[in-house]
């Protein structure tokens, strides 16, 4: 998959030098928007600046909080599984609209194609398991709270590379318009921390395993709208 | 360019398709640890013939025995492999001045019953104590028991004066003799008269001029936490014993508790004895108190003072009583308010690497025994040793091999307020190369090691030497220890005990590294003796934990 990933990348960036060199003149070219964006990866702003009808450069920056509990059974105790998880990136994008070469109208001449790179500021995910039920042992009630909590920390490195599609410039008013785009980062493998206390420590042992569950959440990805300004 | 794009779209499912990921918690077991005891106690129970006590009945007494149970959290309590393991409900904890008291009966077939007080302090998370059972078909060196029978008239009563008298022998020199008068009669724990046509009357005596009476001394030591004295306050201290003895008796075959009036009881005492009321061996003339033991309170308790005399030429003791118990004829010497504070200076023991030192305190004055204990050592341990006897004592530590490392003389522990420092001579066992073993659990049908494994107790012996021989070598925390106890050019035994299991391994060398999978399959360990049992056990255990 990482060699797919890099032939795209690199096909991408093969067909916006193409495109580059068949530039033409058009209608006015709107040069700079700023925008706002909201989607899977969270919410944020953007600025673009447009160097021809068909490239554009676009900078964003998201910021990603998820919060969700659940209840999960090991070995017949009941743990409240309360998962946080907070990416925050700057995300720097090369567009090339491939049928955008005088400026079209059609809507073929919204689509894009995008690559670029993160800067995640923040990129990991926690969980605290928490029992939901005393203990048992024997005819002995152990109390909930003094069995202890398991954390778990997932961590992603900083920098990914981004690739996807886009809808540029659906015109909304004079200024105004819509965007939308469809793509994914791909992190590096995460690293992976178990950690229990009280009468759950000991539990370490569940890394290695946990980390090798983990080894392929490495795409995330970004379906997102946004709006623009233009000027 | 719209098959680019079609290629592109196919591209990015696939990479959508990549999310489809394993299940994050796939294989994953999250296991409460069943080491839920902050406060345990440990029971060596010994057999003074070198037997099996696995099949004494256990039974705990005092005020806080509702708080003890055994380490599957259940209030059934058993001997395994010599050892009987008590905890405390993790929700209790003892706190200054206030600890966790509760005794320990044992009683068994063919032993004369045996009664163990137990304290646990806010800092005693881990305490040992050993229980000697006194075999009465094999008497130990230095104990002597007779019994005799006595035939009653109507209504259970004794029609005419008796008097039963023990013999020396068996390392003892000195008798007790029991007399009943005329009219007595004998009362079950009911308080009720027995009405029984014969009597039987067993008399125990124990030579208190040895060291040895220190392991069949109810309450197991000479200093004790709490000793109720005449004017019934209770006080830390020191019994210094000049006679002991254990009277029990049968009216058919009702025990006997309680007497309709009182009996006599004439204790010869050691004629070495040193009396520390008057710094001199004892003479007829001098004062001596009388203690006797309450097994329901795990106390002895002041009975009476006399004045010591001669019979048949030895110095000797009369005492009244109503109840039967074991007696001691003493002399009380208090504890010292303060613990005596020490601080290990061990080279030999640095790195980490511990040793169980025994500590004993014996008499200035005549170097009887007083008390003895055992301190996990590295080098710069600090230890306090409490209950020290409020006169001259001397103190002396010792490896596991009993080689003397340090002797401290001490005219006064009370006055020895500051850390003292003890510079323990490097043991023999220090040449040993430092073992650390490592062991690891698979339940039979998976392919996983447990990943919580049990705290246990591992024990050792060399090959060929007696059961009785087996030594701990240290608790093993979550399947690890690391010991200097053990030569690499030597072969042992093992015996782990775990709560009521235990498992052996036989004719073991160690290295300096050892790791070991317990399990059924290949170059797994799954026990030398009675391999299948313990397969049927390792199953068991699994099963009970969920494997």
């Amino acid at each position: 998959m990482k060699t797919s990933l890099l032939l795209v990348v690199h096909l991408l960036a093969g067909l916006g030098f193409a495109a580059r060199a068949q530039v033409k003149q058009g209608p006015a070219l709107s040069k700079t928007s700023l925008g706002i964006h909201a989607g899977s990866q969270g919410f944020g702003l953007n600025a673009a600046r447009a160097l021809s009808h068909t490239f554009s450069l676009r900078l964003s920056g998201s910021y990603a909080p998820y919060n969700f509990s659940r209840v999960r059974t090991w070995n017949g105790n009941d743990y409240d599984l309360r998962m946080k998880s907070e990416f925050s990136n700057l995300l720097l994008q090369a567009e090339y609209r491939p049928f955008n070469e005088a400026g079209e109208s059609g809507f073929a001449s919204k689509l894009a194609v995008t690559v670029g790179g993160a800067f995640f500021f923040q990129s990991e995910a926690n969980a605290k398991g928490v029992p939901t039920n005393d203990y048992t042992l024997g005819d002995l009630i152990i109390d909930r709270e003094e069995i202890g909590t398991i954390n778990v920390k997932s961590e992603w490195k900083s920098v990914a590379p981004y690739a996807g599609l886009g809808l540029r410039e659906i015109k909304l008013g004079r200024n105004l318009s819509l965007n939308a785009d469809l793509g994914s980062h791909y992190l590096s493998a995460p690293k992976v921390s178990l950690t229990g206390d009280k009468l759950l420590s000991g539990n370490e042992a569940n890394q290695e395993i946990l980390e090798n569950n983990l080894k392929n959440y490495r795409w995330l990805p970004v379906l997102q709208l946004g709006l623009s300004c233009h000027f | 360019m719209k098959s680019f794009f079609n290629s592109l779209l196919l591209l990015l499912s696939a990479t959508f398709a990549f999310n489809a990921c394993p299940n994050p918690f796939k294989d994953l077991e999250i296991r409460v640890d069943t080491n839920v005891f902050k406060y345990t106690a440990l029971v060596e129970v010994k057999s003074s013939a070198g037997l099996s006590l696995d099949n004494a009945t256990v039974t705990l007494k005092g005020a806080d025995a509702d708080k003890i149970y055994n380490t599957e959290g259940k209030k059934i309590f058993k001997i395994s492999g010599g050892l009987l393991l008590l905890a405390l409900d993790p929700q209790v904890t003892p706190s200054e001045g206030a600890p966790v008291k509760f005794s320990i009966d044992i009683t068994a077939d063919d032993y004369l019953p045996t009664n163990i007080p137990v304290t646990i302090g806010v800092e005693e998370t881990s305490s040992f104590l050993t229980a000697t059972m006194i075999n009465t078909k094999q008497l130990p060196q230095g104990v002597n028991l007779k019994t005799e029978a006595v035939s009653l008239g109507s209504g259970g009563t004794i029609n005419s004066p008796v008097t039963l008298s023990s013999s020396a022998g068996g390392g003892v020199t000195e008798t007790v003799s029991v007399s009943l008068p005329a009219g007595t009669q004998f009362k079950d724990a009911a308080g009720n008269i027995i009405a029984a046509s014969s009597l039987s009357v067993s008399t125990l005596v124990a030579n208190t001029s040895s060291n040895d009476v220190l392991s069949l001394f109810p309450g197991g030591n000479l200093a004790l936490p709490e000793i109720k004295t005449n004017g019934g306050s209770t006080t830390a201290g020191t019994l210094l014993p000049a006679a002991l003895t254990e009277i029990s008796m049968n009216a058919g075959s009702t025990p006997v508790k309680n007497f309709n009036q009182p009996i006599e009881i004439l204790l010869q005492l050691d004629p070495g004895y040193h009396n520390p009321k008057t710094n001199a061996v004892i003479q007829p003339g001098d004062e001596l108190d009388v203690f006797s033991y309450s097994a329901e309170q795990g106390i002895w308790t002041y009975e009476s003072s006399g004045t010591v005399i001669l019979s048949s030429g030895k110095p000797a003791l009369r005492v009244s009583t109503t109840h039967l118990t074991w007696f001691t004829a003493a002399s009380l010497i208090t504890a010292c308010t303060n613990d005596y504070n020490v601080k290990f200076d061990a080279s030999w023991l640095a790195n980490g690497t511990t040793h169980p030192v025994t500590f004993k305190a014996f008499s200035a004055a005549d170097q009887k025994q007083l008390t003895q204990g055992t301190i996990t050592v590295t080098n710069g341990t600090e230890a306090s040793i409490s209950n020290l006897p409020s006169t001259a004592v001397n103190i002396s530590f010792y490896d596991i091999q009993g080689n003397v490392l340090a002797t401290q003389n001490l005219l006064n522990p009370c006055s020895v307020s500051t850390l003292q420092t003890v510079s323990l001579n490097a043991s023999p066992v220090s040449n040993n190369p430092k073992v650390t073993m490592q062991l690891y659990v698979r339940c039979p049908g998976n392919t996983q090691k447990v990943t919580l494994l049990p705290t246990f107790y591992l024990y050792y012996k060399e090959t060929g030497a007696p059961a009785s021989s087996y030594k701990l070598l240290g608790t093993v925390t979550k399947g690890y220890i690391s010991t200097t106890l053990l030569n690499t050019s030597t072969v042992y035994d093992f015996k782990a005990v775990w709560g009521s299991y235990i498992k052996y391994a036989g004719a073991k060398t160690v290295s300096a590294d050892n790791t070991a999978t317990v399990g059924d399959g290949p170059n797994e360990l799954i026990g030398t003796r009675a391999g299948a049992t313990n397969l049927e056990m390792l199953k068991e255990v699994c099963s009970e934990n969920g494997y």
